[in-house]
Parts: structure tokens; C-alpha cells; sequence
């Protein structure tokens, strides 16, 4: 066969090496597109060597970072901007790029930290990483795709003689030098008398100095001589090992589809060098398309269909239909008889629960106990009540309507596992679902009147007014970026109304007073916390933004609240199906995206969801009821039922009876868990499927986890039978 | 009661029995009448419903489930079944359910006029009969019900079937005609206890929808469909599936076929779903209708074939998909293992592939032109390339290397001795590919303007698979993005060209088949069809002709472009031999065939020849090596879906979903509005 009926790419594969490579790209001319890359990374490449900062990053009150290239010309900017912007390289088909990534940016301004003789140049170095969103910047993805790898194996020569010294093995150390040594020979640095120093000569150096100055050496060298084609080299350093997996994947005839060459560590290479396009690649290497290759270039626009049978008396009469009629079309969309859309159901409960916790909250009055637990924030049991904690857990028990709290319950009652979900199963904490889904301004606002309430009625505080901004900038953040922020003002007037409040007075707990005869008599008293008077300064305060803030952002809010999740799910949908080109993924591939707005907003019923974004739903999921509607005394009944042996512990200590406990309530709790995985999978789980949990635990039931795990499942049996 | 005294098989016999002959005769006729008698004449055998003798008259009491409106001369089976009879000495007496229903009186009259010629059963008719008005449904299915059921206020509390709950509820209004009619032939038929029908309707008329309801109206038990090949996931597993766009239980264009109703169990074995071997026998007897292919039911030797796992009585209707291609034996085998049962071969095609008629008693046949007239199917044009042979210049290339220029077909064909031969020259040249495609092009253009927004098709037929990828090649040329589908390739292979032809959101408008796409593929954007090949046999030449000839349902056409301004253009070569299968098309259909050719102009001289490559005919198929299949350009075409692309086939995917949700709307109600109107419906709950 003639070399010119070889494609490229296979000439490329035969190459012994990077120069062998650039030689043959040079003849070819190959390599002429990429000319403004390699020039920019040469140019960065050089520019840190000489000990210039290359990368700054900036952290915001959310902790999300941007990236910024220090010292670009305009040129270079205008180039990165082009070429890759999330939206520029989605187009070309790249949507495996994540939205977000966590970035060391530091790692290309370690040359600089050690060449300016800073003493702990890695931790300098490390101490700038963090999330940054890359659908905001193409600098960032640019850093992801080019520039983070290479920096990463630049500075990995110093990694060996600074955080991984005296970590790996002798043969993988060997291992690590050789391929530092492959890696700055392909990049054609003159450097082996410099690493020898770092790999063979280490141990000689007398002190601290002189290893830092032979590191700097090292630097100082890689900087000398490092030339103008750097940036190409190392451009084909990377090609090499994306051309052999290209060819290790593909047929005889040289194609293969995308999807089977392209693995995730192959990703970033596409799009650092191509853009993020397959068909570049393809057109570099002189190979056609896979035959049943598809890219997608643009996600479709994915109307919501959220409405149901409360508009069925307009859509008949706009139709020229019976009422009737719509209703039974809306309840074939929704599955429920009533033809009730579920999202405008929730809608309309989490709305009638606001005005429950707006009363409630207005109406709290020094001398009444804490609302902590009016909103339920966490996934527990609790047997019973304490009355002296400040936490009181289920409280909306006694203060919501039982109508409500029936709807929430029947509402938020069941979910999918991310696992299973063709399967709904039951939630055993529906308030907290319920809590989850109404968001950010729930929590923030029930967290507002508790902060108040606990610094006028004690004990403590979290904070005071001057620092619940801060405490709470998360939840101001996500309310900022939903376009329903709380005003400013609030925090001003909370400060102001704190410094009208009455002076700190202890609370004094468990007096006791202890005649000694004579007259005399001893008081112990212990403090217990502060309070000061005026909590009803505060109170209306809040009242008063909260309801204002609601007049003006509750139906944005709670349209903002599904309206994103339903849109993020779908586009995770389309995504996938750009990723797939152009076929809908499978349920369990869309089972990640899905599961939070499915759980929230359609009862775990995943159908629902499908039904919205106006996808066929791939299984209509099933619903096996197994878990007994008193969650508490079912799990009140197998911690009754679990034995209690003692085990050992930690340092050879034996457990008493409280740890024993501990460990009994932890499996009794863990016993919803077991019913839920009976209800996904239709049968008692195995001790594997329930996690570590049990394992953790099980030695206060057996030493033989066998028979730990059989007496586990037989106490939860007869508490499910017992109590259902 | 006399209608006590006198058995009925349904609930027909049994209103005849009770409306009718009651009130008309005394009960000593009884003696006279003997229920479901059986007549043999000439070596067919004949069930006559009921057979009163007098005298000197033998009356064949008939009756009829459905009653005919058509005039058109399509069920030569009853007639011939009737001239049997008279023959025999019988006179008929014919009834239909509807004239029992609502002209009681009249029948009643009738009955005792006929009756009175015959000197014995004249006395024992009724004076001044009481005529009841009778209690029966209009459905005339419900006359195909049993009497207990029938009786039981139109209800069957526990139906023993789901066939016995579905039956009577089958919306037939939402059947054209020409099924309507040929359910009506079937019924009739098998009420009279025939059990061997077969319905040729022509291409286009809608087979599988009759085959469907075929299913539902007339099994008791469990139903089998079978087709031809071994993929079979096609048309009927699309028919059957209640969540497909366009299904016939719930996706009529003029709605669901079972409102109301659940869907059948149906079960469908094909390598799609894994091995067929593996398939227990209670999995099959847990399905209402079974879809499979002669393939699967081997001969029953093997335990692993359906015959061996099913049992006589498991099976009381088959239907046979596209009978023509069968041989007789086939079926004829799986007909003898479930031999208690009914049949029914359908085809669009009145002889099988070896050229002998179909094995069993038609009893409706629906023509191409009946098919035309209704609207079903597009009127044919037919573009016949006829160039002059005894100037065509054929290069021959001898085994020593050597060229020789030869002018004229005659001279060429005393060289090669084969008009086959001449054929696949001709076939296989670039010259007269080039010929056809400008042609193609042409009629594209045409139909583009004609049809926009819907994309109109060319379906190609090949040789082989280097011939396929040479017209591919020369319809790129022509800018008409194609590609070629083989039964050798892979399934996912074949799925994704497919998708790409078939969904509007697909890149391709042209597709050469190789054995492919051939019975049963139906799709009506397919306006161009080009038969590159010669053909032995007529019926494969005309099921592919028929791919493209259902007429397009779209909105965007609906008002603008009705059925009778939709054609099929037929372009192919002359040297192909295939001028008499286009003739028999038009004789069998009783067309004229002067009126649809259309002979382009140009065409026998064209100018440009010379300078085209492979003018000379040793341009061929037979090293591709040298073709460069696609430029850039047209890779991006072929695979990159850009926006337009996706967001087409999001709303594709979108009308999926609806579908399934209609599906689950369909079975909540007796009185459905439209898929169309769903959609609309469905629209104003999006946010």
C-alpha cells in the first residue's frame, strides 16, 4: 500500500516519537491550523517558566471561584473566547464538558512561587484551587482542557521532591522519574543533568537550601531552554496518546463512532486541541466517520407541561369539547383520576403552608417555646421528646391543621432511588421533602425569626443580627440568583431593633438549695445561657419583610422553585442525548437528574417528569407499599427487639449499655432503609445492598455478621408485621 | 317457544330465530328445519344456517352479520358460494343482522312468502303474525357474540376472553370502507363456517389495521400473526403496540379502533428481543395475540419451535401477513397443528412469489385502482427511459485487457448471447444510472414544490451491495443525500439508517435497498421509486413498486394536495425488462396504462453523454475502491444535527409521548376526540 493511501493519523501512530511526529506534521503541513494554539501555549508555558504569576482566581460568598489568565494580549483573548466558550464548543458537539470542575490554578504560578524563593511553594501553590463554574468563562475551560494537565505534569518533577517525597515505592518512584524524563525529553528540554540532581543526587544534598536551590536550578533551566515550538510539542505529546487510543479502538477501515474512542480521559483533550470537534479530529488524522456517527450540535428548547385539570372548563370551550372530556385527558397525562397536575398540587399546599408558618411565626410571643422543628430539617427518628432542648422535633405536629399536615404527607409520601427507578417507594420524612422542595426561602426565613428567638429567649444564638447575612449567604445567594432576593434593609432594621433590646440575663437551670442546719443554707444554681427581653422588637420586624417578600416574590419564587428543576433534569435529558447522538438515554442514565425534581414535584413517579418535559417515558414505574404508616413506632419496635450484646471497642475497652444503645437505635433507624429497599426491589435486601452502615453496627447484635444480619432482618420482619 | 326448540351458534341465528321465524311459523315446523346443515356440492363443502325442506323447496336460510353498500364487484367468494347452492337445489333466503333489526316485519314477510310456494310448509305458517320489535344492539359484531352473552343485557359479566370483553366495543367507524367491507366479507364467512379466507387488497389500502380488527373480531381464544422474514419487528408490532404513534388500536387517523378497552397482551418474538428458542409455553399462552414469522414456528420436530410448544387449541385465528411470499407448505403447516381454528391469508398481491394463485377462498379483493379512486393510494406516473439501442455504445473489455468499442444493443447481445445479461449491464453502468437519476432529480424537484413541508422520498432498488453504494455515490452527485440498506448489516446499523431516511429530522431523502424495506415497509413519503434492476419475479417487483404508493396523510396538505394530486413516479430503464410487470400492474388493476406513462422529453438523445464519466459502460460497480464515497460537506449533512434537525426531532419525540399518553386517554373513555385534537388539547397544559 502507498503512504499516501495511509492516512495521517496511522503515519502519526508510527512515530517513535514527539520529534519523529512534529517532523512528519511539518512535511505535511498538518499542523498549520493550529498555529494561534501553540503559540499561546508556548507563550504561557515560557512566561511561567520565567517566574511570571499566569493564573489569578477569585473565591465568591458561595465559594465559587472564577479563573482568570493574567498577562493575555487582546489577540489571545479574543482567540479564547472563540474557540472555548462552553456555548462555542457545545456546538461542535462537545456536551460531556461538566458545569462545573474543580481547578488547581495555582499549580501554574508554582514556577513563580519558586523562583521567587517563597519557603512553601506547593502550598501556595494549593491554596489556589477551587469550583469553578466553567459554562461562565472560556478562560477557565481553556485551564481545564490545556493548561491544567500540562502544569500538572510540569510541576510533577517538584511533586516528587516535595509532596509525594518518601510516599511511593522504590519500583514506583523509578517508574514516576521515567516518565518525567519521557515527558520533558518530548518537550525537547535540555534539562538531564538538572533532573539527575532532583532523581539520583536528592539524598546528598546537605540542607534545605541547597535542595531549594536545586529545584530553582531545575526551573532556572527548564525556562533557558525552553524554545518556541514548546507549545506544539506538547500539543503532539498529547495527540500521541489520543492517536493510540483512537486506532487501538478502531476498525480495519480506521473509523470508529466517538462515543467508544472518545473515554472520559481522552475528553479534555478534544476539546483543549479540537475545540471539542469529533469531525476535526477525524479530518487531522485523514479518517472518515463512523457510519452510524451522529453529532448533535444544539439542544432542543424544551416546552413544560405543568398545567392539568384546573384549566379544563377554558380548554374545553376553546376546543369545542366537553369539560368532561379535558378532565379525562388531564388525567391521562397526570395517571390520577382527578386529572390534577402534580406540580400545581404542590404549588398550591406548599402556598397554604406559608400562610400556616407566616400565622405561626407572627404570632410567637415571649414565654412560649422555641419553633425550632416547625420546619423539619432532618431525616431522623426521634422516640420521644425533650422538653429542656431547644430543638423540638415534629412541632408541626401540634401547630399545623391536621388537613395539611395529611396533604403533605400524601404529597411528599413516596420517592424514587436513584437505583431503581422504575420502582416508587415510600419517604419515610415527608415534612422534610416538603421542606426541601418550598427551598431556599423557607429556610432562610425559618432560620431568621429562630436566630431572633434565640437571642431574646437563650439560650444561644448561632449568631447575632450583625452576622445572619453572612450566616445565611447561601440561602440569600440562591434567593439573589432566582431573582427574589430579601431587601437589605432587614438586616439594618434587625441591627438597630438588636440594639433596642433589654440587657443579657442569665437563664439559671437546676437550682437546688441544701439546708446545713443552723440557719444556714447552700444554693447551687447553674447558668445556662442568656436572654434578652424584646423579642417581639424582632418578630415584627421579620413579619413584616417576610410577609412583604412574599407579596412580592411568592408565586416567582415557587415558579422559579420548579420551573429550574424541571428545566435542569430536562436538560441533563437533552445532554445525554446530545451525548448519545441524538437517542434518548435510558432510564437509569437519566435517573441522576431525574430523581430531585421527580421526588420533589411528582411523587417519585419518574413517568411524571417525562410527562412534563414531553419525553416518551421509557416505564411506567410500580409502587409495592411495604412500610408501616407509624414510621416511629415501627422503629421504636426493632430497637425493642434488637439484642443487646457488649462488644468490644476502641483500645480494648468493652461497650456499656449507652453505647450498645447508640449502636441498637443507629440499626433501628437503618431498618427504613431496609423496608425501602424491599419496597424497590421486591424482595428482603441483602446485607450488601444496605452499605456499610450495618457492618459498622452489627456487633451489638452478633460477632458473626451472618447472623447478625439474619437477626437484623427477622427483628424487622415481625416490627413491619407488628406495626402495619 | 319455537326459538327455544332450535339451536343457534350466535347471537344472529338466534334474533333470527326469535324476531323472525317465530313470529312466522307454527312450531311444528320444527321437524322441518334442520340447524347449521352442511352441504357438499362439487367438492366444497357449504354450512347453511338454517335448512328448511317442504315439499318440493330445500331453503337455505342465510344470514348475513354485515350488510354491503359497495357496489363493487369484490365478493366473488359469496357469490360463487351462492351459485353453489342454487345449484345444489338449494334456494337461498338471505337475511343480515340490520334487516332483522330494524325491517323485523319485512323479513317476517318475506319468509312467509317464500315459504308459502312450498305446498307443506305453506300450512304451517302464522296468520296475522305478531312482530316484536327485537332487542339488539346496532353493532353488527354483536351478532358474532354468543347468545348467553348477547342475552345478557349486552353485557358479559366475566368474559371468558379478551377477545369476548373487546369484540362488540370495536369502533368501525373508524375503518375505511374497503376494511370495513373486507371485515364484513370475513364475517359473513366465517359465520358460515368457512375457515380458509384470504383478502387481496391492493398496497395502501391498509392491511394491517383489517388484520388487527381481523384479530379482535374473530378469536375466541388466542389469535397468531404471522409474517414473513426473520426480523419481523415492523408493521404489525407497530400496529399492535397501543404506545406507538399511529398504532390501529388507538392511532387511526379517523380514531381508536377500541375505545374504551385495554390493549391486547400481545407477544412478539423476533431476534430483537433475544432468542425465540428460549420462550416458555406459559408465556405464550399469558398473550392474547402472539406476532411471529414461519421462521419461528418450524416444523414442530424441534422442541425448540413454537409449533412444539403450542398445542392445537392454543391458536383459533392466524393471519398471515403478506401471504404471497410463503410457499403453500409453510403455512399450510402451521394451519394443519392448529387446524380447529380460522385463517386468514391476506396479500397485496393476487399470486404468490412461484406465480400460483393463493391458496384459499378470497373473499374480498380491493384493487390498485379501487385503491387510487378512494384516495389510499397515489396515482402512478411511470417515466420509461427508452434510449436508442442501435446507437448505445458499450465498451467490452476482454480477458487479455484488451477494449473493443461496440455500437448497437444487437451487437452486444450476440456477444453476450443474455437479455439477463444486457440487463445488468445496463443496471450496473454509470451511463444509464445517470440517465435515471437526472430523472429522479427532476421528479423531485417536482414533487418538493408539490408536497412542502414534507420531504418527499426515492426508494432505489440494486443489485448488489457495490451497485447500491454506486447509485448512492451518483444520487450524491444529483444532490439527493443517500444511502444504501442491506440485510447483512448490523441492527443497529440498519436502525440508524433507517432514522435517518425515515424521521423528518433525517438527512437522507434517498435509500437503495438491497432486500430490505421490502414486504410490509409502507411509507408514504416515498414519492420516487426506481427499480435499478431486472426482476424475475412480478411480485416482488410489485411490492416494491408498492413501498411508495400510500397516499400522505399531513396536516400541511390537508385543502392543498388531496390524495388525487399525489403520485408515484416509477422511473426505470428499459433495457430492464420490467416493461411487462408494468403492464400486468395495469392489466390486473384494470388501468389503462397509456394514460400514466409519461415518456420525458430528451430522453432519446442526450447531448451530454460523452463527457460523462462511465459512459462507455466499463465504469462499473465492479471496483469502488476508486469512488470517493463523501466530501466533508456531506459528512456534516449526513451526521451533525444542528438545530433545526434536533428541535424536529424533539416535536417527533414529543408526538411519541403524546401517543403514549392517548393511549392510557383511549381506554378511559367510550367517546375519544381525535389524536389531532389531543395533541391540541395536550398543547395548552404546556407552561
Amino acid at each position: 500500500m502507498s503512504s499516501e493511501s495511509i492516512s495521517f493519523g496511522r503515519r502519526a501512530l508510527e512515530a517513535p516519537s514527539v520529534k519523529a511526529f512534529l517532523e512528519l506534521e511539518d512535511q505535511e503541513k498538518r499542523g498549520e491550523i493550529f498555529a494561534i494554539l501553540d503559540s499561546l501555549i508556548t507563550s504561557v508555558f515560557i512566561r511561567s517558566l520565567q517566574g511570571e504569576r499566569i493564573i489569578s482566581m477569585t473565591e465568591n460568598e458561595v465559594y465559587e471561584n472564577s479563573l482568570n489568565i493574567e498577562g493575555l494580549t487582546p489577540k489571545q483573548r479574543e482567540f479564547l473566547s472563540a474557540s472555548y466558550s462552553l456555548a462555542q464548543q457545545q456546538s461542535k458537539g462537545a456536551w460531556f464538558l461538566p458545569d462545573k470542575a474543580s481547578l488547581g490554578g495555582g499549580l501554574a504560578n508554582f514556577p513563580s512561587y519558586l523562583s521567587k524563593g517563597f519557603r512553601f511553594p506547593h502550598a501556595l501553590a494549593s491554596l489556589q484551587r477551587g469550583k469553578v463554574l466553567l459554562k461562565d468563562s472560556a478562560e477557565a475551560i481553556f485551564f481545564w482542557a490545556v493548561l491544567g494537565p500540562m502544569f500538572e505534569r510540569l510541576i510533577y518533577p517538584f511533586e516528587l521532591r516535595g509532596r509525594l517525597c518518601g510516599s511511593l515505592l522504590a519500583e514506583d518512584e523509578e517508574e514516576a522519574w521515567s516518565e518525567v524524563a519521557i515527558f520533558l525529553d518530548s518537550l525537547g528540554f535540555q534539562v538531564s543533568a538538572e533532573v539527575s540532581v532532583l532523581r539520583g543526587e536528592w539524598k546528598n544534598l546537605p540542607d534545605a537550601a541547597s535542595q531549594l536551590g536545586a529545584k530553582q536550578q531545575f526551573l532556572r533551566v527548564l525556562g533557558s531552554t525552553a524554545d518556541s515550538r514548546i507549545g506544539t510539542r506538547y500539543r503532539l505529546f498529547m495527540f500521541r496518546s489520543l492517536i493510540e487510543q483512537y486506532y487501538k479502538k478502531s476498525k480495519a477501515d480506521g473509523r470508529v463512532k466517538r462515543k467508544q474512542a472518545l473515554t472520559k480521559p481522552f475528553q479534555t483533550t478534544l476539546s483543549g486541541f479540537f475545540q471539542g470537534d469529533w469531525l476535526g479530529l477525524l479530518d487531522y488524522l485523514g479518517e472518515q466517520p463512523h457510519p452510524e456517527e451522529q453529532i448533535v450540535t444544539a439542544l432542543p428548547k424544551t416546552p413544560l407541561r405543568v398545567k392539568g385539570a384546573s384549566r379544563a372548563a377554558e380548554i374545553a370551550a376553546s376546543q369545542g369539547i366537553s369539560t368532561e372530556e379535558v378532565e379525562r385527558i388531564a388525567a391521562a397525562l397526570w395517571g390520577e383520576s382527578a386529572g390534577t397536575s402534580p406540580v400545581e398540587a404542590r404549588i398550591s399546599t406548599l402556598k397554604k403552608f406559608w400562610d400556616a408558618f407566616d400565622k405561626i411565626h407572627a404570632k410567637q410571643e415571649t414565654g412560649m417555646g422555641p419553633l425550632w422543628g416547625l420546619v423539619e430539617e432532618t431525616g431522623s427518628i426521634a422516640f420521644e421528646r425533650n422538653a429542656e432542648t431547644p430543638y423540638q422535633p415534629s412541632l408541626y405536629r401540634e401547630l399545623f391543621s391536621s388537613e395539611l399536615i395529611n396533604e403533605i404527607e400524601s404529597l411528599w409520601g413516596n420517592i424514587m432511588l436513584t437505583k431503581w427507578p422504575d420502582r416508587i417507594v415510600t419517604e419515610p420524612f415527608p415534612h422534610r421533602l416538603m421542606a426541601e422542595t418550598f427551598g431556599p426561602a423557607l429556610f432562610f426565613w425559618q432560620s431568621c425569626a429562630l436566630t431572633a428567638w434565640f437571642i431574646c429567649e437563650g439560650p444561644y444564638s448561632r449568631t447575632d443580627m450583625a452576622g445572619l447575612a453572612h450566616h445565611q449567604r447561601r440561602e440569600l445567594h440562591e434567593l439573589k440568583e432566582m431573582q427574589t432576593p430579601v431587601s437589605e434593609q432587614l438586616f439594618v432594621e434587625l441591627i438597630e431593633g438588636e440594639s433596642r433590646l433589654g440587657p443579657e440575663e442569665a437563664i439559671t437551670r437546676n437550682e437546688s438549695t441544701t439546708e446545713v442546719g443552723h440557719g444556714v443554707s447552700f444554693t447551687i444554681s447553674m447558668s445556662a445561657g442568656t436572654r434578652r427581653k424584646g423579642f417581639e422588637i424582632l418578630r415584627d420586624i421579620i413579619t413584616r419583610h417576610r410577609r412583604s417578600w412574599a407579596n412580592q416574590y411568592m408565586n416567582s419564587y415557587l415558579r422559579a422553585r420548579w420551573e429550574s428543576e424541571i428545566k435542569a433534569a430536562a436538560n441533563a435529558f437533552n445532554l445525554l442525548l446530545g451525548e448519545k447522538g441524538g437517542k434518548s438515554p435510558t432510564l437509569k442514565q437519566f435517573a441522576r437528574s431525574a430523581a430531585l425534581p421527580t421526588n420533589h414535584w411528582f411523587k417519585g413517579n419518574v413517568s411524571g417528569l417525562y410527562r412534563t418535559i414531553g419525553e416518551k417515558s421509557p416505564a411506567e414505574p410500580t409502587q409495592l407499599t411495604l412500610m408501616p404508616k407509624d414510621k416511629r413506632a415501627f422503629v421504636r419496635h426493632v430497637f425493642e427487639n434488637l439484642p443487646s450484646l457488649q462488644f468490644q471497642m476502641y483500645e480494648g475497652r468493652i461497650s456499656d449499655d449507652t453505647a450498645q444503645d447508640y449502636y441498637r437505635k443507629e440499626l433501628a433507624e437503618l431498618a427504613i432503609k431496609f423496608v425501602q429497599l424491599e419496597e424497590a426491589l421486591g424482595r428482603s435486601p441483602e446485607m450488601k445492598e444496605i452499605g456499610e452502615k450495618f457492618l459498622y453496627r452489627s456487633n451489638v447484635l452478633s460477632a458473626d455478621q451472618g447472623e447478625a444480619w439474619r437477626i437484623y432482618s427477622d427483628a424487622v420482619r415481625n416490627a413491619r408485621n407488628a406495626t402495619k | 317457544m319455537l326459538y327455544e326448540k332450535l339451536s343457534a351458534d350466535s347471537f344472529l341465528e338466534y334474533a333470527f330465530l326469535r324476531w323472525v321465524f317465530t313470529p312466522a311459523v307454527s312450531s311444528a315446523i320444527t321437524s322441518q328445519v334442520i340447524p347449521q346443515f352442511e352441504v357438499l356440492f362439487d367438492g366444497r363443502k357449504y354450512r347453511i344456517d338454517y335448512a328448511v325442506s317442504g315439499e318440493r323447496l330445500r331453503i337455505a336460510v342465510e344470514l348475513d352479520g354485515f350488510e354491503f353498500h359497495g357496489n363493487r364487484y369484490a365478493f366473488s367468494y359469496d357469490r360463487l358460494r351462492q351459485n353453489d347452492l342454487h345449484a345444489a337445489g338449494w334456494t337461498v333466503l338471505r337475511f343480515s343482522y340490520d334487516s332483522i333489526r330494524l325491517d323485523t316485519t319485512r323479513c317476517v314477510s318475506q319468509l312467509q312468502a317464500l315459504l308459502s310456494l312450498d305446498p307443506l310448509l305453506k300450512t304451517l305458517l302464522v296468520d296475522d303474525p305478531v312482530v316484536e320489535k327485537p332487542k339488539m344492539d346496532p353493532n353488527p359484531l354483536y351478532g358474532l357474540s354468543s347468545v348467553q352473552k348477547a342475552l345478557n343485557n349486552m353485557t358479559d359479566p366475566s368474559p371468558e376472553s379478551y377477545f369476548d370483553a373487546v369484540r362488540d366495543k370495536l369502533n368501525l367507524k373508524t375503518l375505511r370502507d374497503c376494511q370495513t367491507q373486507a371485515l364484513a366479507a370475513l364475517g359473513n364467512y366465517y359465520h358460515s363456517a368457512g375457515t380458509n379466507a384470504a383478502c387481496v387488497m391492493s398496497v395502501g389500502a391498509g392491511k394491517t389495521a383489517l388484520g388487527v380488527c381481523a384479530c379482535l373480531a374473530f378469536t375466541n381464544r388466542r389469535a397468531m400473526v404471522i409474517t414473513p422474514g426473520s426480523v419481523i419487528r415492523g408493521t404489525f408490532d407497530k400496529a399492535f403496540d397501543h404506545q406507538n404513534v399511529g398504532n390501529a388500536l388507538y392511532g387511526l387517523p379517523n380514531g381508536p379502533l377500541i375505545p374504551g378497552c385495554k390493549p391486547p397482551h400481545v407477544l412478539t418474538l423476533d431476534r430483537e428481543e433475544g432468542p425465540i428458542h428460549g420462550v416458555r409455553r406459559q408465556d405464550l399462552l399469558k398473550a392474547d395475540i402472539i406476532v411471529t414469522n414461519f421462521h419461528s414456528l418450524g416444523t414442530g420436530s424441534d422442541e425448540d419451535d413454537l409449533l412444539a410448544k403450542l398445542e392445537n387449541e392454543d391458536i383459533d385465528l392466524i393471519v398471515v401477513d403478506e401471504a404471497h411470499i410463503a410457499a403453500s407448505e409453510s403455512y399450510q403447516r402451521a394451519f394443519q397443528h392448529f387446524n380447529s381454528g380460522k385463517t386468514l391469508l391476506m396479500s397485496a398481491c393476487f399470486q404468490r412469489l412461484d406465480g400460483k394463485p393463493i391458496d384459499a377462498d378470497v373473499v374480498y379483493r380491493y384493487r390498485l385502482i379501487d385503491s387510487i379512486a378512494d384516495g389510499h393510494a397515489k396515482n402512478l406516473r411511470v417515466h420509461r427511459f427508452a434510449p436508442d439501442t442501435a446507437e448505445t455504445t458499450y465498451e467490452m473489455v476482454w480477458p487479455d485487457g484488451s477494449r473493443e468499442e461496440i455500437v448497437g444493443r444487437e451487437a452486444l447481445l450476440a456477444l453476450v448471447k443474455d437479455e439477463r445479461r444486457l440487463a445488468r449491464i445496463t443496471a450496473k453502468s454509470d451511463a444509464p444510472i445517470r440517465m435515471i437519476m437526472r430523472e429522479v432529480r427532476n421528479a423531485l424537484d417536482l414533487q418538493e414544490n408539490l408536497l412542502s413541508p414534507v420531504k418527499p422520498r426515492v426508494l432505489f432498488s440494486a443489485l448488489g451491495e457495490r451497485h447500491a453504494e454506486q447509485i448512492a455515490r451518483i444520487a450524491e452527485d444529483y444532490k439527493i443525500p443517500c444511502s444504501h440498506l442491506h440485510h447483512s448489516m448490523s441492527e443497529g446499523r440498519i436502525k440508524t439508517t433507517r432514522a435517518r431516511f425515515e424521521q423528518d429530522s433525517g438527512d437522507l431523502q434517498g435509500i437503495v435497498q438491497l432486500k430490505m424495506l421490502g414486504q410490509g415497509y409502507d411509507f408514504p413519503p416515498i414519492t420516487v421509486v426506481v427499480p435499478m434492476r431486472p426482476y424475475g419475479s412480478f411480485s416482488e417487483f410489485y411490492q416494491f413498486i408498492g413501498r411508495g404508493i400510500r397516499t400522505i396523510q399531513h396536516p400541511a396538505l390537508t385543502g392543498r394536495v388531496g390524495p388525487a394530486e399525489q403520485f408515484l413516479d416509477i422511473i426505470y430503464h428499459a433495457e430492464l425488462g420490467l416493461d411487462e410487470h408494468i403492464d400486468t400492474i395495469y392489466r390486473e388493476n384494470d388501468m389503462d396504462p397509456l394514460t400514466a406513462h409519461v415518456i420525458p422529453e430528451g430522453w432519446r438523445k442526450v447531448e451530454d453523454c460523452e463527457a460523462l464519466p462511465g459512459t462507455r459502460g466499463h465504469d462499473t460497480a465492479s471496483h469502488p475502491d476508486a469512488f470517493v464515497l463523501f466530501e466533508r460537506g456531506a459528512i456534516e449533512q449526513r451526521i451533525v444535527h444542528d438545530e433545526a434537525r434536533v428541535e424536529t426531532r424533539r416535536v417527533e419525540r414529543e408526538k411519541e409521548a403524546l401517543a403514549q399518553r392517548y393511549s392510557a386517554y383511549v381506554q378511559s373513555t367510550n367517546n375519544p376526540v381525535t389524536f389531532e385534537q389531543f395533541v391540541q388539547v395536550m398543547r395548552q397544559f404546556n407552561e
